[in-house]
């Protein structure tokens, strides 16, 4: 197969795009990962939702996906605020008793179920909510193309939703490297009784956690939004990929999760075109395999042994 | 060897006999009650054999769909493509099933926690990806019909729900007997050992890595010959039966019957099949209530159905 240089350069150009979306959500979901110690399978879900939810204040309000989505990302992340506090707060508690490693594989077992049931009810509410079929977030900026040298082009939105995403990345970065509450975070993800000692609130902790987590999905969702369909189902595709960036990153690693969401970004799209698109989809998993055979604890080196 | 006594098969086996005496006859409540059984029984020995895995040996699976997908397309295919009787071609279903769990069950057996879960779960989309698209041998997402019923023996005709129901009746109470008698026997210990404390039992002398691959044959063996009876039962297969969604469902009986005691998943696969029977009328809020159930369930009652009906039953004694 020939493949044309411009084609190639084009196919670079979209995997880093998408590889900064994946960053955003596979970030979020390392620092559940990080910080609590549990899997969050709905994680795609928040996503989905963040999706919606820019679509309705589109809808509702009028204006710009691309400023409204920041406003979708602070709701959904008051839900995730609520769901942690009626359902995850009582295991985290359970989670501290938990002696022997069967305990801990149980505890692990629940909050994956559980969270399976989330996700399977919030893409039910999503289909009686807003309906089966796929919509697409109306902006004026996909319209707009921009031309580059060589022939090269895409629309604005894209390169709009790419700079949000590296922009969040490093607020985020910076936010938990020279904050209070960043350093609280940390401290509780390397120890959270030791935390506890020096007076740090982690249930407070958990809270933002969950609220940065569900927060960083959904406004990747929301931005996204305009480029590809909003369905019901969006989340499930994505969270195997987020879990796979996740694992490649090391589990936990923020700054892990972020190179390896570009990573699997360009070898997708790279691989949709040596391989047919056909084929993308197994090109995350074979990378997450031959990681965690090479080095389990991911590229950076993770949280848990 | 397995350290199995007559005292436990007959102990146990007498629950199978008035299970036998109970489940024959159903096919007197008609077709629609037959069918319904049939498709439970054929889950319930799923989520049964998961339970070896997930329950016993605390090995989490996300993709154990796979190898139900496996079983039934091999022994489609080879029934279809080579004229081998369903009865023999079920039987290697089943042991395709176990090939390819130890394609997935080695090379994952230092993983643990959420890495297993995601690997199995990486392992059930690639299947997925491979029935879709192989198409010149399983025909892509189109599915396989018209895939020959189980010969009939003399006068028997296995088309009949009847007839077929009867078989997967023999089917079901063998298969959760054996799989019963491995969970009381010597390997069946170590399986739980391993479970409780993998570094103790390694250090006790257990060789884990050897017996978590026994258990990834054992359980995808069941799930591999279930899958088989499923496609020459329904006569119709396509990749749709290997999707992560039908990992999670598999995954759920499991669970929300009650992981870990063989019988829940059972009680799982019924629930959660009649369920699904009852909801069809709701339609679209059949799933909000499905997913409601899971998280009611794991919320106030994580040992399961199995765990109600035990404290229901304590407190009827009380």
């Amino acid at each position: 197969m020939v493949v044309q240089p411009m084609e190639l350069l084009e196919q670079i150009l979209f995997g880093l795009m998408i590889g900064g979306i994946y960053g955003v959500i596979g970030v979020g979901l390392t620092m559940i990962f990080g910080v609590m110690r549990l899997s969050n399978f709905a994680h795609g879900e928040f996503y989905m939702l963040g999706a919606y939810f820019t679509y309705t204040f589109v809808t509702l309000m009028g204006g710009d996906p691309f400023l409204l989505a920041p406003l979708a990302a602070v709701a959904v992340g008051a839900v995730g605020i609520a769901i942690n506090r009626l359902l995850f707060k009582s295991l985290y508690e359970e989670l501290k008793e938990a002696k022997g490693a069967a305990a801990f594989y149980f505890q692990d077992l629940k909050f994956i179920m559980l969270t399976i049931g989330l996700s399977i009810l919030f893409v039910d509410l999503a289909l009686v909510l807003w309906g089966p079929i796929p919509i697409s977030i109306p902006s004026p900026l996909t319209k707009h193309i921009v031309k580059l040298p060589g022939g090269l082009s895409f629309s604005l939105a894209r390169l709009i939703a790419f700079v949000v995403a590296i922009a969040t990345l490093v607020g985020l970065y910076a936010f938990l490297k020279f904050t209070k509450t960043g350093r609280a975070i940390r401290a509780t993800a390397q120890n959270p009784s030791a935390a506890m000692l020096v007076g740090v609130n982690i249930y407070k902790i958990y809270d933002i956690t969950m609220f940065l987590s569900t927060g960083l999905a959904a406004l990747a969702g929301g931005i996204l939004g305009p480029i590809y369909n909003v369905y019901p189902t969006m989340g499930l595709d994505v969270v195997a990929k987020a879990f796979v960036v996740v694992i490649t990153g090391g589990m936990g690693n923020v700054i892990g999760s972020i190179l390896a969401g570009f990573l699997i970004g360009l070898a997708e799209s790279l691989g949709g075109l040596f391989l047919g698109t056909e084929y993308k989809q197994v090109v995350a998993f074979v990378i997450m395999i031959i990681v965690l055979w090479v080095r389990p604890e991911g590229i950076l080196g993770g949280g848990r042994k | 060897m397995l350290g199995i006594t007559k005292d436990v098969v007959t102990e146990i086996g007498k629950y199978y006999l008035i299970a036998l005496i109970l489940l024959i006859p159903i096919p007197l409540a008609g077709d629609y009650v037959t069918h319904v059984t049939i498709l439970v029984m054929l889950y319930a020995v799923t989520a049964a054999s998961l339970d070896i895995l997930v329950g016993y040996t605390g090995r989490l699976s996300l993709g154990h769909a796979a190898f139900f997908a496996v079983g039934a397309y091999t022994s489609t295919l080879l029934a279809m493509n080579w004229g081998v009787s369903p009865w023999i071609g079920i039987f290697l279903g089943g042991l395709m099933a176990s090939v390819f769990g130890l394609i997935l069950g080695v090379p994952s057996l230092k993983l643990r926690g959420p890495y297993l879960a995601i690997s199995t779960l990486g392992f059930g989309v690639i299947v997925w990806l491979m029935l879709i698209n192989l198409d010149w041998l399983t025909r892509g997402p189109l599915g396989i019909p018209g895939i020959p019923p189980l010969p009939g023996i003399g006068p028997i005709d296995f088309r009949s729900k009847v007839a077929f129901y009867y078989v997967a009746l023999a089917f079901t109470l063998v298969s959760i007997f054996l799989l019963h008698l491995l969970t009381k026997s010597r390997v069946g210990k170590i399986l739980m050992s391993i479970r409780e404390d993998e570094d103790a039992a390694l250090s006790v002398g257990v060789d884990v890595p050897l017996f978590k691959v026994y258990a990834f044959l054992i359980s995808t063996f069941f799930a591999g010959i279930s899958g088989g009876l499923y496609a020459h039962y329904l006569r119709y297969i396509s990749p749709e039966i290997s999707t992560l969604g039908e990992s999670i469902y598999i995954l759920s009986m499991t669970i929300i019957g009650g992981f870990g005691t063989l019988i829940g998943p059972v009680m799982g696969a019924a629930v959660l099949s009649l369920l699904q029977e009852l909801l069809r009328s709701y339609l679209e809020y059949r799933y909000l209530i499905y997913g409601m159930l899971i998280i009611l369930v794991m919320k106030f009652f994580p040992s399961g159905i199995y765990g109600i009906v035990q404290f229901i039953l304590r407190k009827v004694r009380e």
